[in-house]
């Protein structure tokens, strides 16, 4: 293998050539290594904007580099290219199960095969002491000779081998998910293998449970109701068989070791058999199915290159002839007659701003520039919460935080700002990065408030759904007012579910069922 | 098979077939059978040594302490450390666990493994050495985490000349073994406070100017990560005589202020976080005081401008703060 060399610019050894895939994380494409000619998949994140800290990123690589199977997606390594992170996997040409179905859903025969070599990740995966969390179609490759791939550990996690082995984050996604990942009432290896029976009724169906209702509707219907079945005209063996995956509590899960003696994967074929699946799906390309697919660009776009830094602050010393002592109004910052960034700027797209603040397009000088400008029209420094202060009364409400040395304020705004929002009792604060990413810490206040149990209403629906769903507004509204507004609907909705437990599932279940004009299933 | 059953290895024949083994690694020519039998057998015995620590039975107490004693009496860590490229990759993995699991092994309040290896600084320097090697930095990575949980340990990477090799690391590898160096320089900085705060004092110049070019790295996440370390440095209260001697150097103030208008937003905000401590100074010396009112009318346009759509009630707080402060300049 190749020593290490200087900050490797992944682009000497790996061309980029079309996107195959776009996810919450960024971007998949195709390309290939120069020095083997051999193909991989490409995952880029911007770093920049991506949500994650880089510590987490990190997290996954390590878990990632510790993998070698056959069942799973190798690692080739990362790179890193300006504020974008490349991360070289094994490339597999099948496509993924959910494209391969696209001509159709698959018979049984093919699903066993699936079935078994899907468990023979897990194993591998489960006796490594680490869980997938988001088994389904979609994650599921095959290569050309039809082996199956587990792949895309986004979300990852591992098991600590000393600590408690109970996952507490709810990642995943709602349809496959298992009852105690919802609940969040900690969980292991065992929520892969409900996912796994998901998974295998969605390759037989073409759907998982539940997939022509809302994912809200569905986080609350998943813990609530008995486990899906198979039904249709498929053996006793393959009914039989998602029915031991689909078991309510963990502990009734036959473990993927198990599973793999179980009749109906003990009978498949060999994997070789899947290349049928890949040939249909090529057969139907080619007769025009999946036209329609967007092809979007492939653009990566680089951090807008602001102002040379040198140009903006005086420090007293020329070190460059050309720069004047001091830089007056054309600073790139200037404050431009632009209008202010309001709820009713054509520039916000309801439907896809993202909650993080970051995430505002690639122009940070454009983008400051345009809050000055808000500022700037508005000729005042926005109040302060709770209560609109002058500045001078707000300076001493900022000592009040100010120790003997006058610093210690901001060693709390240090430590506190990275790990332990469970410290704030602002749940705009908490939700900070948003759905659903810090769900956990405020599932585990609320939980102090009122005992949980299984049979309370449990409040999935408000932590993981409503508060979050409020607290992605914060970063378009503009006015400390508008914030204060936003915090004290969360409150209510806490309050009024202190009042009323369950009531907001039922609330927002009243919403999907209108919305969506579905039956109520009740 | 029942010929192995009925006849488990001792903890001495396992440590002794590895030691055996590894020369042949070097004699042999690659790709020979020789190689790839001494391969399998330092693979073979490695689970061996690791099923016995933590294997699906419950480890036996005598056998574990067999075990140990054999591995400092024959320095098994160090060579094991020092091969672990040749060996295989699922082997690798067992290195690691064997290495951490006897690293956590207490008898009482003592710590055997801790007290060997406070006397053999060689492994802890091989460790760290391991990101010469791409195929094994993260495993060697692992190791050195797990020795850095331990404040003797710790404070010996520290004091050492090869504790400046760090920049170094993190400059010329790639993105997750960089990362990986940075994690455990952070580790050796920040996890046992007291110790680190007494080096900082001490060797000051020496740190703060290697780490400096951590700081003015071209790196995008190498220069995020240290602006962020560089905060919780100065932020921690320990380190208040560190952090009184920084915000006093005007060189530092102006590389933050121009920070603050990196073209990453992440770094700006993180620069900010460093800023913020020079404008809090209550006793702020003169020369910082004067660069802040030369640039007085500028930050205020500057920061009233800066990051204003970030939902986060500190941050604004801050930032207001630092605005009445320098309006009172």
């Amino acid at each position: 293998m190749s020593q290490s060399s200087t900050h490797q610019d992944p682009e000497e050894f790996y061309v980029k050539q079309d996107r195959i895939g776009k996810g919450s994380f960024g971007e998949v494409y195709k390309g290939y290594d120069k020095r083997t000619q051999k193909t991989v998949a490409i995952k880029i994140i911007d770093l920049e904007s991506a949500e994650d800290e880089i510590e987490d990123i990190q997290q996954e690589i390590q878990i990632l580099s510790q993998l070698d199977s056959p069942h799973v997606t190798k690692y080739h390594g990362s790179y890193l290219k300006g504020s974008h992170l490349w991360i070289v996997m094994e490339y597999c040409s099948g496509g993924s199960c959910s494209d391969l179905m696209k001509p159709g859903v698959f018979r049984e025969e093919y699903i066993a095969i699936i079935i078994r070599e899907l468990l023979r990740g897990l194993e591998y995966l489960h006796s490594e002491g680490k869980l997938h969390r988001d088994i389904k179609a979609a994650n599921i490759l095959l290569s050309a000779g039809g082996e199956v791939k587990l792949a895309d550990f986004g979300v990852s996690g591992q098991l600590s081998g000393t600590l408690s082995a109970k996952k507490n984050t709810f990642v995943g996604t709602p349809y496959w998910m298992s009852p105690e990942v919802i609940k969040q009432s900690g969980y292991d290896h065992k929520a892969d293998i409900w996912s796994l029976g998901i998974t295998a009724i969605e390759l037989a169906k073409g759907e998982p449970p539940y997939a022509d209702l809302h994912p809200m509707k569905v986080l609350f219907l998943i813990p609530k109701n008995p486990p899906p079945t198979l039904e249709g005209n498929f053996s006793k063996t393959f009914r039989e068989f998602v029915s031991y995956c689909l078991q309510r509590d963990p502990r009734d899960r036959p473990s993927a070791r198990e599973l793999l003696k179980h009749k109906f994967v003990r009978m498949a074929k060999k994997t070789s058999y899947l290349t049928e699946l890949i040939d249909r799906h090529e057969r139907w390309k080619a007769e025009g199915g999946g036209k329609h697919e967007e092809e979007e660009h492939d653009a990566v776009p680089d951090l807008a290159v602001n102002g040379d830094s040198e140009e903006l602050w005086d420090f007293g010393t020329v070190r460059h002839a050309n720069r004047p002592a001091t830089i007056g109004r054309t600073a790139p910052y200037k404050p431009t007659n632009g209008p202010p960034l309001t709820w009713e700027n054509d520039d916000i797209d309801w439907a896809n701003t993202p909650p993080s603040s970051t995430k505002q397009g690639s122009g940070s000088s454009d983008s400051t520039s345009r809050f000055a400008s808000s500022i700037a029209n508005k000729g005042d420094l926005p109040p302060l919460p709770p209560a609109p202060a002058t500045p001078n009364r707000f300076a001493q409400d900022t000592v009040r935080h100010i120790p003997p040395k006058g610093l210690e304020y901001s060693s709390q705004a240090g430590s506190t700002r990275h790990e332990a929002p469970d410290e704030y009792d602002e749940y705009d604060q908490a939700f900070e990065d948003g759905y659903p990413a810090k769900v956990d810490e405020l599932n585990h206040q609320l939980e102090d408030a009122h005992l949980d149990d299984d049979e309370l209403p449990d409040t999935t629906l408000l932590d993981s759904v409503v508060l979050p769903a409020i607290a992605s507004l914060f970063p378009r509204v503009s006015s400390q007012e508008a914030r204060v507004a936003l915090s004290t609907l969360q409150r209510a909705f806490t309050d009024a579910e202190r009042v009323i437990p369950g009531v907001t599932a039922e609330l927002v279940n009243e919403i999907v069922d209108s919305v969506e004009r579905v039956d109520d299933d009740r | 098979m029942n010929f192995f059953k009925t006849k488990p290895r001792t903890p001495p024949d396992l440590v002794r077939g590895i030691r055996d083994a590894i020369p042949k690694l070097d004699t042999s020519a690659p790709g020979s059978e020789a190689r790839k039998k001494a391969c399998e057998e330092i693979t073979k015995n490695l689970q061996s040594i690791k099923a016995l620590l933590h294997g699906e039975v419950e480890p036996q107490p005598e056998l574990v302490a067999q075990l140990a004693q054999e591995t400092y009496t024959t320095d098994l860590l160090l060579l094991l450390v020092l091969h672990i490229a040749r060996f295989e990759f699922e082997a690798r993995k067992d290195v690691v666990q064997i290495f951490n699991n006897l690293l956590r092994r207490q008898i009482g309040s003592r710590s055997p493994t801790v007290e060997y290896l406070a006397a053999k600084h060689e492994i802890i320097f091989a460790t760290l050495a391991g990101y010469e090697n791409e195929d094994v930095a993260l495993n060697t990575g692992m190791i050195l985490k797990e020795i850095l949980r331990h404040e003797q340990l710790c404070k010996i990477l520290l004091y050492s000349d090869q504790f400046y090799k760090f920049p170094h690391y993190i400059e010329t590898t790639t993105f997750g073994i960089s990362c990986d160096a940075f994690a455990n320089l952070k580790e050796t900085l920040t996890r046992h406070k007291p110790m680190v705060a007494e080096y900082l004092d001490r060797n000051y110049d020496r740190f703060f100017a290697s780490f400096t070019t951590l700081i003015l790295s071209n790196n995008y996440v190498t220069k995020r990560q240290s602006l962020k370390l560089l905060g919780e440095i100065l932020l921690d209260r320990a380190n208040f005589n560190v952090m009184t001697r920084y915000i006093a150097n005007e060189a530092n103030l102006k590389m933050m202020m121009n920070l603050l208008r990196d073209k990453s937003k992440n770094i700006q905000f993180e620069a900010f976080h460093v800023f913020k401590v020079f404008v809090a100074n209550p006793k702020k010396p003169p020369q910082i005081e004067i660069i802040l009112r030369r640039n007085k009318e500028k930050l205020l346009v500057f920061l009233k401008g800066f990051h204003n759509d970030k939902d986060d009630e500190q941050f604004n707080d801050e930032k207001q703060f630092l605005i009445v402060q320098i309006q009172m300049l």
